[in-house]
């Protein structure tokens, strides 16, 4: 493990084995790593997570990474004191 | 006599029979009856001409003859008498008295009237009679005539006669005439029917008849010549219309038919490629996750070991992980459904864009493609995408193809963008035909270095795009591919920066 972050990054990926290669991969950079099956997941507990930033896949079951998008911009902004804005990224 | 049977026979319906019986026959029968009225005619008026001789004949000796009878003078009366042979014909003249007895007679006459009728009657009433009878084997036609003294009253009987064959014999001998010229004129008029009708009519019928009938046993190219009377000319005429305008529907019935067979492969060749398309776009996706992961995995593999030939065997397995990706890749571009992706697009812009991408690609030593000339200002409306990816891959390929240089031309013309991309390798490979060539998973290029759905890709974004795709060898060496795609309505107008 490298230097340890702050940052808090949630992987939302349907393919269990990339996911879980995303997931030691953004670990072994020292990151706080999310990792939800689906979208339906990450928004179920976003509000205990408070991401920094999101990785997501675009092709999900049920709600799709674009769908996503739409609704995370739609969330308040969480307050994060000292950590600048949060940001979303898809894959 | 088969000549002979052929004249007779004459085929019920026919048109020289109609022709005769309705035109030559009433004709004829008129004519008949012209001769029958004509010939009646005739015989009246000769005999009233015969009958008006001898009369005249009579009115001129019965003076003398009255005269020399009252005066009992015989060789007078006889003188009198003889006169009349001084007109042809008369065979005989006779005086009789009232009671009907013979005075004297010269030529053929009866000897005794008494039981005469015409004779008694002539007497009774003065008038002059006439009657038929036989003497000495002779049929003779006889006139009497009352003999009156100068105050009227009546002494005697003159009798005249005439062959009465003689008046028959000049009005059979003209009838016999007359039916016989009628019987000649109706057997020309079925010759004239007969022959002229075959060379005015029937010779053409028989023509126009041949040409129908060798088109009815399919000859359907055959067509009627136009020859002879204008009718005729002009039914022939009707003929080869109607079988051009047949053979024009024909045509174009075997047009329509052809088209929709097309149209029928295309939706079907549309069909299996739209499926083709879902089952390749579900493998690529399918495929491409792991294919990540392995990479992906490898490369943390790779970070933690140093030493040489694990790292040399790893980055072999990346090649080929890298290998497949590409494959995946090109697999989902040649699956591409396209959507509603079109937006104007600068033509420099996307030759710009698609230089750069390719050039992450190039090495050192590879040619780098030159724009010949600055692009034209022109927009084009498609997916920006997809023709950059076009592009690249024609780049790419002839870049992979040049031995040292590769250019592209821009062309505007007649509301058409045309690009070529032009190499100086060996040009297209002589035994791949052009169809070949843009089939997928066709490739020249060395084994494990093309895909072989580069052109196919291409091909296929040209087609989206209502374009056209052209491979040719050039002239002094090297390789063509030309695109060609519709610029709509917004061409060059729109002035706009170049890149």
């Amino acid at each position: 493990m490298k230097n340890a972050s702050p940052y808090r990054i949630a992987v939302v990926e349907d393919d269990p084995a990339l996911l879980e290669l995303l997931q030691e991969e953004l670990t072994s950079h020292g990151y706080q790593v999310a990792a939800c099956d689906s979208a339906e997941a990450l928004l179920a507990q976003l509000e205990d997570l408070t991401p920094d930033l999101v990785i997501s896949d675009i092709r999900l079951p049920g709600i799709d990474g674009m769908a996503l998008l739409q609704r995370l911009r739609q969330q308040p902004k969480p307050p994060a004191p000292g950590r600048g804005s949060p940001k979303t990224r898809c894959r | 006599v088969t000549k002979l049977s052929s004249l007779l026979r004459w085929p019920q319906g026919s048109l020289q029979r109609s022709l005769f019986c309705y035109v030559v026959l009433p004709m004829l029968l008129l004519c008949g009856l012209a001769i029958r009225f004509g010939l009646s005619f005739t015989h009246d008026m000769v005999s009233q001409s015969l009958r008006s001789d001898l009369e005249l004949i009579g009115r001129a000796i019965r003076t003398p003859v009255s005269d020399a009878l009252l005066s009992g003078d015989g060789n007078a009366i006889l003188a009198n008498l003889e006169s009349v042979f001084a007109i042809n014909e008369i065979y005989g003249a006779a005086v009789y008295n009232t009671s009907g007895r013979l005075v004297a007679s010269t030529g053929l006459a009866e000897t005794d009237l008494t039981r005469s009728l015409a004779a008694s009657e002539a007497v009774r009433t003065g008038e002059q009679q006439e009657s038929y009878s036989v003497v000495s084997g002779w049929q003779l036609y006889s006139q009497f005539m009352p003999v009156t003294d100068r105050s009227g009253r009546i002494h005697g009987l003159l009798q005249i006669t005439r062959r009465a064959s003689d008046f028959e014999q000049s009005l059979t001998h003209l009838s016999r005439l007359a039916w016989l010229s009628w019987g000649a004129l109706a057997l020309l008029s079925f010759l004239i029917i007969r022959f002229g009708h075959n060379k005015a009519i029937g010779r053409y019928l028989w023509q126009l008849q041949g040409s129908m009938r060798r088109v009815a046993q399919g000859e359907l190219q055959h067509r009627a010549v136009l020859s002879g009377p204008a009718e005729f000319q002009e039914v022939g005429h009707g003929l080869n219309a109607m079988l051009d305008s047949m053979q024009q529907a024909e045509h174009q019935l075997r047009q329509q038919q052809l088209q929709q067979q097309l149209l029928t492969q295309q939706l079907k060749e549309q069909e299996k490629m739209a499926v083709i398309g879902q089952l390749v776009s579900g493998v690529a996706h399918e495929l491409g996750a792991p294919l990540t992961v392995i990479d992906g995995r490898v490369q943390r593999v790779l970070r933690e070991h140093t030493d040489e030939d694990t790292e040399r065997q790893l980055q072999a397995v990346r090649n080929q992980v890298s290998r497949l990706s590409t494959l995946v890749r090109q697999l989902q571009a040649f699956a591409y459904t396209p959507g509603a992706q079109r937006q104007p697009l600068s033509v420099a812009e996307l030759l710009q864009q698609a230089i750069h991408s390719l050039s992450f690609e190039l090495q050192a030593e590879d040619a780098q493609p030159q724009l010949q000339q600055p692009s034209p200002k022109v927009t084009l409306h498609g997916d920006p995408g997809r023709l950059e990816l076009a592009l690249v891959n024609l780049l790419r390929n002839a870049v992979q193809a040049a031995t040292s240089s590769v250019s592209v031309q821009v062309e505007v013309n007649a509301g058409e963008l045309a690009i070529s991309v032009l190499d100086d390798g060996a040009g297209l490979p002589p035994q791949f035909s052009t169809e070949q060539l843009l089939s997928p998973f066709v490739s020249t290029k060395a084994q494990g270095r093309g895909t072989g759905l580069g052109l196919a890709i291409v091909q296929q974004i040209v087609l989206e795009h209502e374009g056209k795709l052209l491979l040719s060898n050039r002239p002094e060496g090297g390789c063509c591919v030309r695109i060609t795609l519709p610029l709509q309505a917004e061409i060059a107008a729109k002035p706009e920066a170049n890149v």
